[in-house]
């Protein structure tokens, strides 16, 4: 209430920033808002995965193979309301069709804080308190289970890591090649450009899909860079996932930082700056450079739902991530017969909602981005 | 126009050698080959194995392989034998090249039939309640990935029925007694693959007719039909569309990529015998002429793709001339 009063529309730019400007822009856009909260939720939710997983991602369940998920409840089957929320046990009504029926006769109220499988929460903390549970032999399982009984939610929460952090990693090891690649074809020209330029349509006019395909099998054997081999660790094969998805995308970004680099080049400020007889290094990293910056952030954003869904593609096309390993991806593909379809759609939906809100989102702040880093570009 | 076409075709040539290159590198680098499937099983004798490997050509170095396949595919148009399907190459993929086409093109007519009057009614009343609905199908259409919406569309058929859950034909497809009922098998099947992978493309081509047709809109000849007394609707379709229309041709050639990458997941999702699957098939039975062919047929056409999108560029507006 103590702070002084601002007028509420501003009749002139001046003395902001266009960094300033931007922002300000940003936060006027709901859509843009919406998707960067979303995101800011995923990625924290994602990041405290084994604290909120009620059960550990890789532990089989015989006893309930393609169990149908838990409803959280209030109300018992009499009518009944009660404070603390509760679930129902399974029964397996057909243990050939693994059919089950809701088994009412007792109710499992849900615990906060309980305790359950050990785990390191940012691979530091040691604990084994998880954020909610219920007592044995009740069972909990928000997303349902899978074939050998895994918790979906469990898996989902624990797959997030990998399929969250592939957009983020990938984009920005692109990014630098790009930028990199880029700056020199633009700033040196001449048979930097022609080499450079000459691969980058390579890279344009080869389907994605076939290469990385190809690129992932020579891995798998070779080796690179010490990498690979007959044994591949599921480090190993994270990176060289990314380490494909990025050499396959940074081919476009670099195309359009040329074009940008050429004339920035070309500026006065350049010029003044070689006048005074900076070295090429500088020019280029702090001169050039920053100018590209919104198109780079632009395309960034736009781009990391490339990555996530290209490790789906890889995942679900066999040729990814691994079991025992997890990703949206891999459950994906574990989803991917008919009769899994129909008889456990939430195989299918679990992954596949975090997967679409991801893109979703990220789409959302990509065009909140564009509009506000880039006014020409504003549609209409 | 015909120094362009000769200048891209030209041009090519180098790609597609350095690709088939790549290509037959990264096979013959991978563990095993067609027959290392055989090797273990005790009815079949090495000598034998040998002289099967021999006979393929798989003995010899990879790049005298590669240039003995390059040779015959140049002075021939022999595309090799397959291994796993002892027929020619160009026989197989003559047929999966048609059902992928077929494909693409179903769904291409799907999103641009659509697209268009969605944009257009979206410019037209800006802002409001269609606009907006077109705008969020289009945003929509965007995010959803193909592989996921392929999946939902499996779901949708088996739990709903109305539509096959993959395949191209029903099991019975060579017992229908005629010709069109054989035809309705075909679209039968065809009608939810082309829903899924036209989905994308409907959403980029809304997108950019609505701002294409809303810039238009804003010109100085759509006022000046309009204050000679054009009607609005006489303004909008034959002054502005046509104009409008033009920078959507452009985006066919990004399309076109797009939608070979689309249709491989798709092919293999719904199980549509395309090129896509055939290349992974082959790709995992290590069926080296047809991986290479497979491989070389998708980048000629998203050659071809470009290609037919800069003529038709150049066709459509005399003011670009090629170069």
């Amino acid at each position: 209430m103590s702070e002084t009063v601002r007028p509420k529309a501003r009749l002139t730019d001046d003395g902001l920033s266009p960094g300033a400007l931007a922002w300000r822009r940003l936060r006027r856009n709901r859509t843009a808002m919406i998707g960067a909260v979303v995101l800011a939720a995923l990625y924290l939710l994602v990041s405290l995965g084994s604290f909120v997983s009620p059960y550990d991602p890789a532990a089989r369940d015989y006893r309930a193979p393609n169990m149908p998920p838990t409803v959280p409840r209030f109300m018992d089957h009499e009518g009944r309301f009660h404070w603390r929320p509760f679930v129902y046990g399974y029964r397996m009504a057909d243990p050939v069709a693994q059919r089950y029926e809701v088994d009412t006769s007792k109710r499992y109220p849900i615990r906060f804080f309980v305790e359950g499988y050990s785990y390191r929460l940012w691979w530091i903390f040691p604990s084994n308190i998880h954020l909610f549970g219920v007592d044995r032999p009740g069972k909990i399982a928000l997303f349902g289970t899978d074939a050998s009984g895994k918790d979906v939610f469990s898996r989902v929460l624990e797959g997030g890591k990998i399929s969250l952090s592939i957009g983020l990693v990938g984009i920005s090891i692109s990014l630098v090649i790009g930028m990199l690649m880029g700056a020199l074809a633009g700033y040196f020209g001449g048979l930097w450009d022609m080499l450079i330029m000459r691969f980058v349509e390579f890279l344009l006019a080869v389907p994605g899909l076939y290469l990385i395909i190809a690129l992932r099998a020579y891995f798998q054997t070779q080796g690179v860079f010490g990498i690979g081999g007959q044994q591949i660790t599921s480090t190993q094969m994270y990176i060289i996932i990314v380490v494909i998805l990025a050499f396959v995308g940074w081919a476009g970004q670099a195309r359009v930082i040329r074009g940008m680099v050429l004339a920035i080049k070309e500026q006065d400020f350049v010029q003044a700056e070689r006048a005074l007889g900076a070295s090429t290094w500088r020019i280029i990293t702090r001169h050039i450079l920053p100018n590209t910056l919104s198109y780079v952030i632009i395309s960034a954003t736009i781009a990391v739902p490339g990555y996530i869904l290209g490790e789906v593609a890889l995942s679900y096309l066999g040729v990814g991530i691994q079991e025992p390993q997890v990703s949206w991806g891999i459950m994906l593909e574990q989803a991917q017969s008919a009769s899994t379809i129909r008889n456990q759609p939430w195989l299918l939906f679990a992954p596949g909602a975090f997967i679409f809100i991801t893109v979703f989102a990220f789409n959302f702040l990509g065009d909140g981005l564009r509009d506000a880093l880039d006014p020409r570009h504003t549609q209409e | 126009m015909l120094k362009l076409i000769v200048r891209r075709l030209l041009q090519a040539i180098p790609l597609l050698l350095v690709l088939s290159f790549v290509t037959f590198f990264l096979i013959f680098h991978t563990p095993g080959d067609f027959l290392a499937s055989l090797q273990f099983d005790p009815k079949i004798s090495k000598e034998f194995l040998e002289a099967e490997r021999a006979r393929l050509g798989l003995d010899r170095p990879w790049y005298e392989v590669w240039a003995r396949w390059v040779w015959g595919v140049v002075t021939e148009g022999n595309l090799g034998h397959s291994f796993n399907w002892k027929i020619p190459v160009s026989d197989l993929i003559g047929s999966r090249l048609l059902n992928t086409f077929i494909l693409a093109l179903s769904s291409t007519l799907f999103a641009w039939l659509l697209a268009v009057p969605l944009g257009i009614v979206a410019a037209v009343r800006q802002n409001r309640l269609p606009d907006r609905l077109a705008s969020g199908v289009a945003f929509l259409g965007l995010s959803v990935p193909a592989v996921l919406l392929a999946l939902l569309a499996v779901y949708f058929a088996a739990v709903t029925g109305a539509f096959p859950t993959g395949g191209m034909t029903s099991d019975l497809h060579h017992e229908l007694p005629t010709t069109w009922e054989r035809m309705k098998d075909i679209l039968h099947h065809l009608v939810l693959p082309t829903i899924v992978l036209g989905v994308g493309g409907l959403a980029i081509y809304t997108r950019q007719m609505r701002s294409n047709l809303l810039e238009t809109l804003k010109a100085d000849y759509v006022r000046t039909a309009l204050a000679k007394g054009v009607s609005r609707r006489t303004a909008i379709l034959k002054h502005a569309l046509r104009n409008a229309l033009n920078p959507m041709i452009t985006l066919f050639g990004f399309a076109f990529s797009d939608l070979l990458s689309g249709a491989f997941l798709v092919e293999n999702v719904m199980a549509w015998p395309g090129l896509g699957r055939l290349t992974i098939e082959a790709y995992s039975q290590k069926d080296l002429f047809v991986v290479a062919a497979t491989v070389q047929m998708g980048a000629v056409m998203l050659i071809i793709g470009n290609l037919i999108a800069d003529i038709l560029l150049a066709a459509n507006d005399p003011r670009i001339r090629c170069e």
